[in-house]
């Protein structure tokens, strides 16, 4: 044992005062991290700025105007009636103007009103807002009426951004949605009663009114709630708490994971450098047994990318101020990618003739790994093939136990993963140990 | 008993049709000896020395180091032998102190036997001064001595040297070649390996002559020399042509032969030995009237010996 501390000791000491091993262990991970959370935001979580919109009500306009300069449009006062709506019941387009503009919509839609379709129009084409709204001349004419009359709202959007527009037309629809089921329902109704031949010509007109009427009170009131949209985090079983752990920890997870694979194999190359340089050769003339000198260099290993991971840890949590989660689980998942780690970087050593051939195979083997595990993208936890695929690949499994760590999760809750990574570096160093006793035998 | 005993040592590369390393190679060294493998580039030397450190496996025949067999107590072995490798094999990263320090560490050596055995080897070395300078600062011959004090710590019974002057200046050479005869008054027994006639003769007790894989010769210097049947040379210059004083030379007893070159003004005879046969040569010089103005003897040497087995130079 004391000979195998000893090979580990003196390369661990060795690879820490290399400036390029710490580079590429402890600086090169943290700054891609640091490069990636200030790009995204730093520490909140992925955000969408409000969307600006520009709403143009023509609504109170006879029908087929376009509400050209200094023709009126609608006021701007929430709630405003138009000459034939019922007392005290609010207007189909004042329901979109209010949903648009409200309050419950602040953090998603910055809308501000204009009187013109055309001033409208320019404000998107003048950059100055992302999204017009225009709300047709005769929009609520055509809402009330039940002959099947129709009408048509124009979302016109700035066409080099998506996300914001689609955001402000998926609301816009869903309020036409319920119009339109508003209008559904009282056609329907109305059709009903003249079918039926229920009464007078009287009687038939006090229904469609009524029913004209149930539309309106349907989309003011009941469906006139506004439209709620409800942003959710997925629950992870077991957790109490679900903490957000924010763009910056999930990337320097991800860098964590794939700088160790890098730190690892630091470490053992160690024994091509000895290769070449004949200092292995002479190893294997004292009585110090093989085992022990491969023991050696994979404890090596081990310690060098604990040490590592220990200070990518410490820096996230002091400087990007990262909750890495409970110490138990956080614990564990060191410990287990470091095994991974160690595992992998001894198979690559183990089928390398040279040291150019280790640096150049090992890269692309981490890179790959990184890729399909989700790494750089946290496709992990994205679902679908991405998600499945990095199920393939040890890194795959460690990411999504760090996320799970991260967001509250406890060692139970990612016992799975953790065995399942632990699996694969025992098959790693098993096999490399084979390759290496029969190469060095 | 000999204290290694090789037998029928044999080595094939990618066997069956692969390069035959070694080929049969047999001999044996008594404790305290300094034997001498000579040989060529590519003799097969280090080859041997590498089975014999059980560092390769051979593919035929044994060899016991103090009474251990490299095929079936290699540990053993390892613990009786210190192997000094032909290349520089230290860790240049490190103080001549902690390359020592570790390499006793992994000749199982502890605490302050170990403390007190590196202290002694730097001394050894010479190089207490500069034990805390790091390695990759020194020059060649002081890293070669590092080279060899890694070898020393445990004080093996059995010491491999595979070219260890190989690329140095001769000073540093002197130094080595100091401290090995000194290693062998102490009691060491001595494996060298060498292309270097020079040293395996100053060095040696035995020499063994390798090439290509084969064991050709084995004995002294003196019986090697015997053994091919090697005169020594004279060669002598005139201020007159020889034609007549050659014929009287020939006719001395001692004497094979004399060949004349540059129309007679030089001579080249081959004696059994130089010192009986001059003056006899000196004074039918004088005789015939011939002035000798130059005179050079020419021992016959392990290059003359390896040209006569081999056909080729030592240093080809």
């Amino acid at each position: 044992m004391r000979r195998v501390l000893a090979i580990a000791w003196k390369d661990l000491r060795s690879i820490y005062r290399q400036p390029s091993a710490l580079a590429t262990m402890l600086a090169a991970p943290l700054g891609v991290a640091l490069i990636l959370g200030l790009a995204f935001g730093g520490q909140g979580s992925f955000q969408l700025q409000p969307v600006t919109t520009v709403v143009a009500d023509l609504s109170a306009a006879p029908a087929g105007t376009d509400g050209a300069d200094g023709a009126d449009g609608a006021d701007g006062a929430d709630g405003a009636d138009s000459a034939g709506a019922p007392d005290g019941v609010q207007r189909s387009s004042a329901v979109l103007v209010d949903v648009l503009t409200g309050k419950e919509l602040d953090d998603l839609i910055d809308a501000t009103r204009v009187k013109t379709a055309a001033a409208a129009r320019r404000a998107v084409d003048d950059g100055e807002a992302a999204v017009a709204v225009i709300i047709p001349a005769g929009f609520d004419d055509a809402v009330s009426g039940t002959g099947g009359a129709q009408t048509q709202v124009e979302v016109y959007t700035d066409p080099t951004q998506q996300i914001g527009p689609a955001v402000v037309e998926g609301v816009v629809r869903q309020v036409v949605v319920e119009i339109n089921g508003a209008r559904a329902a009282a056609t329907a109704a109305a059709r009903l009663g003249t079918v039926a031949t229920i009464g007078t010509a009287g009687d038939i007109e006090t229904i469609k009114a009524a029913a004209e009427d149930a539309a309106r009170r349907f989309v003011a009131g009941g469906g006139g709630e506004g439209v709620v949209i409800e942003a959710r985090a997925p629950s992870l079983p077991g957790s109490a708490a679900s903490n957000d752990p924010g763009i910056t920890g999930i990337v320097l997870a991800g860098q964590l994971v794939l700088f160790t694979f890098f730190g690892a194999s630091i470490a053992a190359r160690t024994i091509l450098v000895e290769q070449e340089e004949g200092t292995l050769a002479r190893l294997f003339t004292t009585p110090t047994t093989r085992g022990s000198v491969l023991g050696g260099k994979f404890l090596l290993a081990y310690l060098t990318v604990l040490v590592q991971s220990i200070v990518i840890l410490l820096v996230g949590w002091l400087a990007f101020q990262i909750d890495w989660g409970s110490f138990a689980p956080v614990a564990v998942l060191v410990l287990t990618g470091c095994a991974v780690a160690c595992g992998l970087a001894m198979l690559i050593g183990a089928f390398s003739r040279t040291l150019a051939q280790e640096g150049a195979i090992g890269s692309g083997i981490f890179l790959v790994l990184a890729l399909l595990g989700g790494n750089f993208t946290g496709s992990f936890a994205s679902g679908g093939v991405a998600s499945t695929v990095s199920r393939l690949v040890p890194n795959g499994w460690l990411l999504a136990a760090w996320d799970t760590a991260m967001r509250g999760g406890t060692v139970a809750d990612i016992a799975l993963n953790v065995l399942v990574a632990l699996a694969f570096a025992a098959v790693f160093f098993v096999v490399a140990a084979v390759v290496l006793r029969r190469r060095f035998a | 008993m000999s204290i290694v005993e090789v037998d029928d040592l044999r080595k094939q590369y990618d066997p069956p049709k692969g390069v035959l390393a070694v080929d049969d190679v047999s001999f044996s060294i008594e404790k305290g000896e300094i034997f001498s493998l000579l040989g060529p580039n590519g003799a097969g030397k280090s080859t041997t020395i590498s089975m014999l450190s059980c560092l390769l496996r051979p593919s035929g025949g044994d060899a016991r180091i103090c009474d251990h067999s490299i095929g079936s107590d290699s540990q053993a072995v390892k613990e009786s032998i210190g192997v000094v490798p032909q290349d520089i094999a230290l860790y240049g990263d490190m103080s001549a102190r902690e390359n020592l320090h570790f390499w006793g560490v992994m000749y199982g050596l502890t605490g302050d036997e170990l403390a007190r055995r590196v202290d002694e080897v730097l001394e050894l070395i010479t190089l207490t001064e500069r034990q805390k300078d790091r390695v990759d600062k020194f020059s060649g011959g002081m890293k070669r001595r590092v080279n060899i004090g890694a070898a020393l710590l445990h004080k093996p019974q059995v010491l491999y040297l595979d070219e260890p002057t190989v690329g140095i200046d001769p000073q540093s050479r002197r130094a080595i070649l100091d401290g090995i005869l000194e290693l062998r008054e102490q009691g060491m027994t001595i494996l060298y390996t060498t292309h270097y006639m020079a040293e395996a003769q100053e060095l040696s007790d035995r020499i063994g002559i390798i090439d290509h894989g084969k064991l050709i010769a084995l004995g002294t210097h003196e019986e090697l020399v015997k053994l091919v049947g090697e005169k020594t040379e004279v060669h002598l210059g005139v201020d007159k042509h020889l034609h007549e004083v050659a014929e009287t030379w020939r006719g001395i007893a001692g004497v094979g032969s004399a060949d004349l070159e540059d129309e007679g003004m030089l001579a080249s005879l081959l004696v059994d030995d130089a010192n009986a046969v001059l003056p006899a040569i000196f004074l039918a010089a004088e005789t015939a009237g011939v002035r000798i103005t130059s005179l050079n003897v020419v021992e016959p040497n392990l290059e003359t010996v390896f040209l006569h087995l081999t056909g080729r130079a030592l240093r080809e």
